[in-house]
């Protein structure tokens, strides 16, 4: 059963894929103006018409778009994502070169907001309109009414400029350059999560098993770990694999605030100065990353929840 | 009623979310009335001015009052927030009702896709949306309807699930109930309260939306007041003028606060599970020592994050803007990153005047036809491998620059614009190399210092991937990594002919926003900064361990003015040029990016005459005012604007987002409807299409003026030809102008050509045929830690063997 | 009064419905169900849960399709319409429902509920509603006052009529109550039955009533229909019901009604073993699992409904 579930994602997939590729293209296709013309652009020099149209035909711009597709598609199935407008490098070694930050500062902003967010969040549903509940839905309440890329320009003014605490560059990838970016990133994050942890667990310590339990004498401690986190946390799960997809996605913007060389910064320029081939490698990579964990999230919570074990 | 009164009183955080919700759209519609200045004004003597007395917030680049700005953009960003919310709602909702209802292929078809809308990075669609629609408010709330209609439809497919199989939902069916009826009268009264609870919660993220597109610049376009777009302007000047970045974000803060708020609190009306009235009962949690411990782990982080000190320097460290997509000399313009860098060298070279001095070849001499170029060769230079560079390696470069730009071979004919050869040999015994060229090319030993004449080892190169890995040249550094989006990494040639290298590793790293340059600076991760903002130049100028070095090249900003278009008139045009003060422009708004040159097309530190040129269209608005006055060019309608003619006048400006042109058109807009003559100004994605296509009155030009040491191709512009849509884009038309261009074919005399320069730019100006913004100054700045750097007005020589760690 | 002199109202034909369950595996709802319904006749369906009564209803009802045969109409195959034709079909056949809590709109006032069907047919004008109203109530014996109070508000018996008045509304001539006094205290079960009856008098209708008490069948329908495990295993005049019954199954039911007349010190004889699943439903005879009279034909051969007297058919290799 598990295998035929399997392999209907599976499929699925590759229609959505195709769908979503096709979508791109189109769009791109639609678009005022040519790689050609933004890549001079770019450099800051006026081309004349005719540096233009050589450029135009080296790109193979000049041929009709279903043919365009679907030269890409056949070279897409070898492999072959093609070549970026901007950067003359194939686009899969480009986004596969993005790909490690990404996912440094993907894993390091779930971590730290998962460690943040799951203790406040339970703490806050447990001590429910306390001081410190209040406390915590009030910055949680501000993490979420502050725009990503706000909270990253305050963060650098603040540590970087000011205080003079942490370096705005560094020219190696490392711990250093992924602090404040991470922080942004999860000061967002956190502040949604904790908001659900504590909406989660408020639910369960207000169903009847619950009560039941603690009527029959067992511990709140107990009940906390042993009933209420893995019932609250479950839907957790869910969300997070969307929100991994996204951060794989490249939080553009606080990429472009802090220079991260990552997949973000990859995308916006790639929009910016037409990159088509990057465009469309980018959407169709992130698509299948965003599905994939899904997928894996949708089966994990099959394992995790009983309920839906049984019935498989 | 009554009702309404009760719930108020039962619940009073709600009353008091709503009344703060009710302000913030009271602010939004009473903008006019509450605002202290008009928020599309620009007096650019008050730019830059910190909050104060007469400016609650402060001004922006261009002296606008931001407290105003911000008040109007109350307006924008909310009636956006909530038009956005309701076309999500409804889409999104009546989809998800359809789907939940009919099943079947109907249902699988919308979720399949809403799950392809899913998969999109929202950012990217936005983005991709606003891109073929333009950057406009609608546009923006488009793109984000259709990447977030999909949260709505699932729950309102859920709603519709739980009671599709209902006994009284059979009943309805069995009682004859048509789809529609039950659609509407079941299925929708019971989807509502949630999707209203998702709706009202979500408003203030979707404001967050539109404010994150209009800060990439996708969304709202200027000089319409709009937070994200405010933040994005105040970014730029983030180190000098803070408040403009925290005073919108403040207010973009506490508005979606408001709204947040008043959100809970309805959902907590709504839906009442999510609170109740019962204290818990509570023990001391592990979880609070957990969270203070991550809370402190976090803070040590920070304060404890080990800060890199060198010893001893060995180690350059270059901050820049830009950086070249390959390393490959014969590829357009990457020739002059490859120079930049310190690798590449020329047979001849630029001195700051304009001259041109020996480099890799010591003398040059043309014959008495004008055709043939003898250049004698060093015979001490070698290439970063050790082989010699001999006349035939010289040959050899040269013909491969021309055959990969040859258009015949799909290249973009670049150095065949400037000179083409008949003939080209080598003499290795004599050291020499003879150029036969097609026609007589004054400028011979200009162009063989651009860039792209760059000499390599094409031999020795092959094997390596010139694009990315650069190929091998005769400069004191070679290239060792190059990622162009983030870094590129050189160590010293140990083979280098002229001298010591003083550096053993050169670190470049691309730092192109804002203020990045500046700031690696100060905290010392940068040695060297190009090019940094004229606004964080200030703050540094402070500084005495700085040093910076500004100069103006060559290249030049102006606008080409469309004959063709409503400015053909002369009036109209000559008012125009003297409605622009351009002078405060570049000095106060752009601060100092650009130095005025009185709408001079060639820059004025070269040798071409400035001094003895006159513009009779000085920067003078009450005498605009009457020329355009006398001339019957006046607002007859009353909507505030001239006419001419009987038809409104719209000037069509075309701008771009880089060096700073977007502050200075806006500018130039804005004085332009001061003396009544609307003018709207717009950065598309894309300039290209609107030059050619003559879509506009004037557009935006930035451009090297000399580029090998001469400007006749500059000039060209104002050229009238057969071909000259492909540079005259303004289609100026001048027999005199012509018939004086004509006389610089041929001419060798450098006097000679000095007086045509200076006199077809006196034609120009008495034609009012150039709306300039100033030569483009540009810096290179030095930390404590290095000396020997210098800005030379050429712009190819940065990294050099001049600069050399400190004393 | 011999039923079958009657026209035939409704008809089922070789009706089976099948779902498709989890692993590839088929859940056999009903299968190869006969009936007849005569006018102006209850016809009774007892038997255990799962036994596929409410599927077998629901597909009269239009609510849902056989996967084999067809349901007539005075002739007509009503198991497969769509659209406006079946929608104007439902006039016909109405339906009372279990629960009484769930068959109402919760934001809905009795008027609105019991006008509704007539709205929908354009029968009546907004204007009429509260006349409409008073009048279906008054035909249940509720107090017309009632039609401005939502059905929350009303006990379990008031509901019941309401939802009996809802279904009449449209004059139907088929009249479906799906267990509809199950969800009822025993007192006021016997209030609503004495109004189906009365009202089946009145107005000539035919009503296929589902209960599970087989006491309650006996005393309220004219024939009974009983049926395990999706099929139809006995039909029999209610008055035989208790004296004649042939099948065993419909034995066991019959031994297996507490009264307060029963004797007491006899040992309660229960069958053995629980039903199985309509998931593993056993070949041949659906109940030779449980039935002591099992020989080895019962195991192969399903056994049809045959008459064995007028009126009185059977599905038994005993009586073939």
């Amino acid at each position: 059963m598990k295998g035929k579930y399997i392999v209907k994602r599976l499929l699925q997939m590759v229609i959505v894929l195709i769908g979503i590729s096709f979508l791109t293209f189109f769009l791109t296709y639609l678009a005022p103006g040519d790689p050609a013309t933004a890549m001079y652009e770019a450099a800051g020099v006026t081309p004349t018409e005719e540096m233009l149209e050589n450029t135009r035909k080296s790109m193979g711009l000049d041929k009709p778009f279903l043919v365009q597709y679907g030269v890409w598609v056949g070279k897409c199935l070898h492999g072959d994502f093609g070549e970026s407008y901007s950067k003359n490098q194939p686009v899969l070694k480009l986004l596969i070169e993005k790909l490690p930050a990404t996912l440094k500062l993907a894993l390091l902003s779930l971590a730290m907001m998962l460690v943040i967010s799951i203790p406040l969040g339970i703490y806050s549903a447990v001590k429910q309109n306390g001081i410190t509940d209040y406390i915590i839905r009030f910055l949680s309440f501000g993490g979420i009414s502050l725009p990503g890329f706000l909270v990253g320009l305050i963060l650098m003014y603040v540590f970087a400029l000011k205080l003079r605490l942490v370096k705005v560059s560094s020219s190696t990838l490392g711990f250093e350059q992924m602090l404040l970016p991470a922080v942004t990133l999860t000061i967002a994050m956190a502040s949604k999560y904790t908001r659900q942890v504590r909406t989660a667990v408020l639910d369960e310590l207000q169903s009847d098993y619950v009560i039941g339990a603690r009527a029959r004498g067992m511990k709140f401690n107990s009940v906390l770990w042993k009933h209420i986190l893995p019932n609250a946390v479950l839907p957790l799960i869910t969300m997070l694999g969307l929100s991994f997809g996204s951060l794989l996605g490249g939080a553009s913007v606080v990429e472009l605030i802090f220079s991260y060389p990552g997949m973000g910064i990859l995308a916006v320029n790639a929009v910016k100065t037409r990159d088509y081939p990057l465009i469309q490698g980018f959407v169709l990579w992130i698509a299948l990353i965003y599905m994939v964990v899904n997928l894996v999230v949708d089966i994990s919570y099959s394992y995790v929840d009983p309920r839906i074990r049984e019935a498989g | 009623m009554k009702k309404l009164k009760e719930l108020f009183k039962k619940n009073i955080s709600f009353g008091v979310y709503t009344a703060l919700v009710l302000v913030v759209l009271l602010i939004a519609i009473l903008a006019p009335v509450l605002a202290t200045h008009d928020p599309l004004n620009a007096p650019l003597q008050d730019a830059l001015k910190p909050p104060g007395a007469d400016h609650l917030f402060g001004t922006d680049a261009l002296g606008r009052d931001i407290f105003s700005r911000v008040l109007y953009g109350t307006r924008t960003s909310v009636s956006g927030a909530l038009i956005l919310v309701a076309v999500i709602l409804v889409l999104g909702g009546f989809l998800g009702l359809v789907a939940g209802y009919f099943g079947g292929k109907v249902d699988a078809v919308i979720m399949r896709i809403s799950d392809i809308m899913i998969s999109f990075p929202e950012l990217i669609l936005a983005m991709a949306i606003a891109g073929i629609l333009g950057p406009s408010l609608i546009n923006s709330i488009i793109a984000i309807t259709a990447v977030s209609w999909t949260k709505y439809a699932r729950m309102a497919r859920s709603t519709v699930l739980k009671i599709k199989n209902r006994d009284y939902i059979a009943a309805a069916q069995v009682t004859g109930s048509r789809h529609r009826y039950i659609l509407y009268k079941y299925m929708l009264p019971n989807a509502l309260p949630t999707m209203l609870v998702l709706a009202v919660t979500d408003i203030g993220t979707m404001m967050l939306s539109l404010a994150s597109l209009s800060f990439l610049g996708f969304g709202v376009q200027p000089p319409t007041p709009e937070w994200g777009y405010m933040l994005s302007e105040g970014r730029t000047y983030i180190l000098t003028c803070p408040w403009m970045l925290f005073c919108p974000g403040a207010a973009v803060f506490f508005v979606v606060v408001v709204f947040n708020l008043w959100g809970d609190s309805v959902r907590d009306i709504i839906d009442p599970k999510s609170r109740t009235k019962k204290k818990r009962s509570t023990k001391k949690m592990n979880r609070k020592r957990i969270a203070t411990a991550c809370a402190v782990a976090l803070i040590g982080c920070l304060a404890v994050v080990p800060s890199a000190s060198a010893a001893e320097k060995t180690q350059l460290n270059v901050s820049t803007e830009l950086t070249s997509a390959t390393l490959d000399p014969a590829n357009d313009w990457d020739s002059w990153f490859v120079m930049r860098w310190g690798a590449l060298e020329t047979l001849t070279r630029y001195a700051d005047d304009g001259t041109i001095e020996p480099w890799l070849a010591s003398d040059w001499s043309v014959s008495d036809d004008s055709l043939s170029w003898t250049i004698t060769l060093k015979d001490n230079v070698t290439f970063s491998n050790g082989e010699k560079m001999t006349a035939s390696k010289v040959v050899e470069s040269i013909e491969r620059l021309y055959e990969i730009q040859d258009p015949e071979n799909g290249g973009a004919g670049n150095p065949h614009a400037y000179m083409t050869y008949s003939d080209i040999q080598a003499d290795d015994e004599a050291g020499t190399v003879t150029i036969v060229t097609n026609e007589p090319t004054v400028d011979m030993a200009g162009v063989l210092a651009y860039p792209w004449m760059g000499i390599i080892d094409v031999a020795g190169s092959e094997g390596r991937d010139i694009a990315n890995e650069g190929p091998i040249c005769t400069g004191p550094y070679v290239f060792v990594s190059n990622d162009p989006d983030h870094d590129i990494q050189m160590a010293r040639n140990e083979n280098y002919w002229d001298g010591d290298v003083p550096f053993e590793t050169v670190n470049i790293m691309k730092q192109g926003e804002g203020s990045a340059r500046a700031m690696a600076l100060l905290d010392g991760s940068a040695d060297v900064a190009i090019n940094i903002t004229a606004m964080d130049r200030a703050m540094l100028e402070a500084d005495d361990s700085f040093l910076i070095d500004v100069t103006a090249g060559s290249r030049m900003g102006n606008c080409w003015i469309n004959m063709d278009g409503v400015l053909g008139n002369d009036t109209l045009r000559q008012a125009v040029v003297m409605a622009i003060d351009g002078e405060t422009i570049c000095n106060v708004s752009v601060m100092g990016s650009y130095i005025w040159c009185n709408n001079a097309p060639l820059p004025y530190n070269y040798d071409y005459g400035f001094d003895t040129l006159e513009n009779p269209f000085s920067y003078d608005k009450d005498a605009a005012i009457a020329l355009l006055d006398d001339a019957g060019i006046v607002d007859t309608d009353g909507d505030g604007y001239r006419e001419l003619d009987g038809e409104n006048i719209e000037i069509v400006y075309i701008g771009s987002n880089s060096r700073q042109q977007d502050v200075i058109g806006q500018a130039q807009a804005a004085q332009l409807e001061e003396i009544g003559l609307k003018c709207s100004f717009s950065i598309p994605e894309s300039s290209g299409d609107s030059r050619t296509t003559q879509g506009f009155d004037l557009i935006y030009n930035n451009e090297v003026t000399t580029p090998t040491g001469d400007p006749a191709n500059y000039l060209k512009h104002w050229y009238w030809d057969n071909d000259s849509t492909d540079y005259n884009y303004g289609n100026y038309h001048n027999d005199e102008y012509n018939a004086l261009y004509d006389q610089l074919n041929g001419e060798f005399d450098t006097a000679k050509r000095k007086e045509i320069f200076t006199q077809l730019q006196q034609i120009i100006l008495n034609d009012a045929a150039n709306l300039g913004y100033g030569a483009y100054s540009f810096n290179i700045c030095a930390g404590p830690e290095v000396s020997g750097v210098h800005s030379y007005t050429s712009d190819f020589y940065w990294v050099t063997k001049d600069i050399t760690p400190a004393e | 009064m011999d039923v079958r002199e009657k026209e035939i109202v409704l008809e089922a034909n070789h009706v089976s419905r099948i779902f498709p369950a989890s692993g590839g595996r088929s859940l056999y709802a009903n299968q190869d169900i006969n009936l007849k319904l005569y006018r102006g006749e209850t016809l009774g369906i007892a038997g255990e849960s799962g036994c596929g009564k409410s599927t077998l209803v629901r597909m009269i009802a239009q609510l849902d399709s056989p996967t084999d045969g067809e349901i007539l109409f005075h002739g007509k195959n009503i198991s497969h319409l769509k659209g406006e034709e079946k929608r104007k079909n439902r006039r016909h056949i109405q339906m009372v429902f279990q629960d009484p809590a769930d068959a109402f709109s919760p934001r809905m006032k009795v008027r609105d509920i019991l006008c509704e069907p007539l709205l929908n047919y354009g029968l009546i004008s907004r204007r009429e509603k509260d006349q409409h109203a008073r009048r279906l109530l008054e035909m249940v014996e509720l107090n017309p006052d009632f039609a401005d109070r939502y059905p929350h508000s009303m006990s379990g018996g008031q509901r019941q009529r309401v939802g009996i008045a809802r279904a009449l509304a449209l004059d139907p001539e088929i009249l479906i109550c799906d267990e509809a006094t199950s969800a009822l205290d025993v007192s006021v079960q016997k209030t609503v039955v004495d109004l189906l009856i009365r009202l089946q008098k009145e107005k000539n209708i035919s009503i296929v009533c589902i209960c599970h008490d087989i006491a309650l069948v006996r005393s309220m329908s004219h024939r009974t229909m009983v049926m395990y495990l999706g099929h139809v295993v006995e039909i029999v005049p209610s008055r035989q019901l208790g004296h004649d019954t042939m099948h065993p199954y419909t034995q066991a039911l019959k031994d297996s009604i507490f009264s307060i007349d029963m004797d007491f010190s006899v040992p309660i004889e229960s069958i053995d073993s629980e039903a199985p699943s309509p998931l593993n439903a056993p070949s041949g005879c659906p109940f030779r699992n449980r039935c002591e009279y099992c020989q080895e034909r019962c195991e192969k051969e399903i056994p049809a409904l045959k008459e064995i007297e007028p009126g009185h058919e059977i599905a038994c290799h005993r009586f073939s």
